[in-house]
């Protein structure tokens, strides 16, 4: 019986802690979401959005992971140096496509769906997205970094973002180690200026 | 992407191709889009099942993208040209076609062109439905169906999208069932014009083409004839469209274009598989 209960009371606390984790990461999710909407809303310009809309997302994308699992094991054999230069590369990569797909004045309607903790510290909350005429099931993966959360990746109609960077950073480094890797990344960054 | 052209008139290109590409299924290869370890990866490479990325989750848990299955690639460096070809043909011709066709056609007019094909290919879904056993999928698809063809002015308007229990109601095709069957994939193939399919899903490509009523009006003449033209047309402009703007999303600023497409391929194949 005494088993039993505090079995029964652990679980209690593991769910209890599971909800308040969900509801933090989808609190810190909705608020971005809703900055980012009132941005395209009043933008005139799309330079001007381009602009005003790069703070959020700097702030609740953590670029950071994003970049080391992208480049995967080739990430233990780049000097910190390059490892720096790699993840601003890589920033400028994700927030050029990003702001790519946005037009003043239009706007997604969001619907938030109930979200699921897939190991202590992670969080996936889904979302559907109306977005010119067309509907996206995108679901957000975020992570307790140091008390704050953020989104670790974006995956959409069930294509990763980190995933689909790793298989061409993988490609890449095949071909040529870590030079090859990181010049694919200039390149590719240069052209999305 | 899957870019659908006149079908019939790639047909005989096509079935040249697949000898090829079927040959590549036996073929011993060490090629792979991994890294490292390579003995590993050459061994898993020559047993032709599905391979795993290297993995990096030792260091970080949060790392599980080495979990993901990739489908073999044998004859990556015959798709690589395959996809550089296909490429120019979308930037050259397809491009400026879907510039012409959204100019002409305001986004409004584009959804409901999209609707109504999409609501035309029931039939496609509700027997993928059928054949594997999901009769309740099955019944709410009729519904949708039904409310969009009436409510929806011939699926015009996606009425059914007000709905929950509605909009939510998964897509399924051939390619779909043979997956549920247990039938493995075969190696990735990029087509000319069509793009990729795993030999399984091109195989189930025929058996949707089958299954679509749009195809069967093509065999007929006269008004069917007219009819055939009126509504094939709108189902390749809307369609190639919509992936036109998805193969752009993915392909600009993308280090490795070809890496990039078949990464995207793979994971909304495997998607659309668990649903």
């Amino acid at each position: 019986m005494k088993k039993l209960l505090l079995t029964s009371l652990l679980i209690g606390l593991f769910t209890g802690f599971a909800h308040g984790a969900n509801d933090a990461a989808e609190n810190r999710l909705k608020a971005s979401v809703d900055e980012v909407v009132a941005i395209v809303k009043q933008a005139k310009t799309r330079d001007a959005l381009i602009t005003d809309i790069k703070p959020p997302l700097e702030k609740i994308l953590n670029f950071g992971v994003m970049t080391r699992r992208s480049i995967g094991p080739a990430w233990k054999q780049l000097t910190p140096a390059q490892q720096q230069e790699a993840t601003k590369l890589f920033t400028v990569m994700i927030l050029r496509t990003y702001t790519a797909k946005f037009t003043p004045g239009e706007f997604p309607q969001v619907e938030f769906k109930p979200s699921s903790s897939t190991a202590p510290g992670r969080v996936e909350v889904p979302t559907s997205a109306m977005y010119k005429g067309s509907r996206y099931d995108a679901v957000y993966r975020m992570e307790d970094q140091s008390g704050s959360w953020t989104i670790t990746d974006v995956v959409i109609e069930g294509v990763s973002l980190v995933a689909d960077y790793r298989s061409q950073f993988d490609s890449e480094f095949k071909q040529g180690g870590t030079e090859t890797l990181l010049s694919a990344m200039r390149r590719s960054a240069a052209e999305t200026k | 992407m899957h870019i659908p052209t006149s079908r019939r008139s790639i047909w005989s290109l096509l079935l040249v191709i697949s000898g090829l590409a079927f040959a590549g299924v036996h073929a011993e290869t060490t090629s792979s889009n991994q890294t490292k370890p390579e003995v590993t990866i050459s061994k898993t490479a020559k047993s032709g099942k599905e391979i795993a990325s290297p993995s990096n989750s030792q260091e970080d848990p949060g790392d599980d993208y080495a979990n993901i299955k990739h489908i073999p690639d044998p004859i990556e460096p015959v798709n690589r040209g395959t996809f550089w070809f296909n490429h120019q043909i979308y930037r050259y011709a397809f491009k400026p076609l879907t510039k012409v066709y959204k100019f002409a056609f305001p986004q409004p007019v584009r959804t409901g062109i999209s609707n109504v094909v999409y609501n035309a290919q029931y039939p496609c879904r509700v027997i993928n439905d059928m054949l594997q056993w999901k009769t309740k999928t099955a019944g709410l698809e009729t519904e949708k169906f039904l409310l969009n063809t009436t409510a929806g002015v011939g699926g015009i308007f996606k009425v059914s999208n007000k709905f929950p229990c509605l909009a939510d109601v998964p897509y399924n095709d051939t390619s779909i069932t043979f997956g549920k069957w247990g039938i493995p994939n075969g190696c990735y193939v990029v087509w000319p014009i069509l793009g990729p399919y795993s030999l399984r899903d091109f195989v189930g490509f025929a058996g949707d083409i089958a299954e679509d009523p749009i195809t069967w009006l093509t065999y007929g003449a006269g008004t069917f004839g007219t009819l055939s033209i009126a509504t094939t047309t709108p189902r390749i402009t809307s369609r190639g469209t919509d992936q036109m703007d998805n193969y752009d999303t993915l392909t600009q600023g993308a280090v490795d274009r070809y890496s990039a497409v078949r990464s995207a391929y793979e994971q909304n194949h495997k998607m659309q598989e668990q649903r």
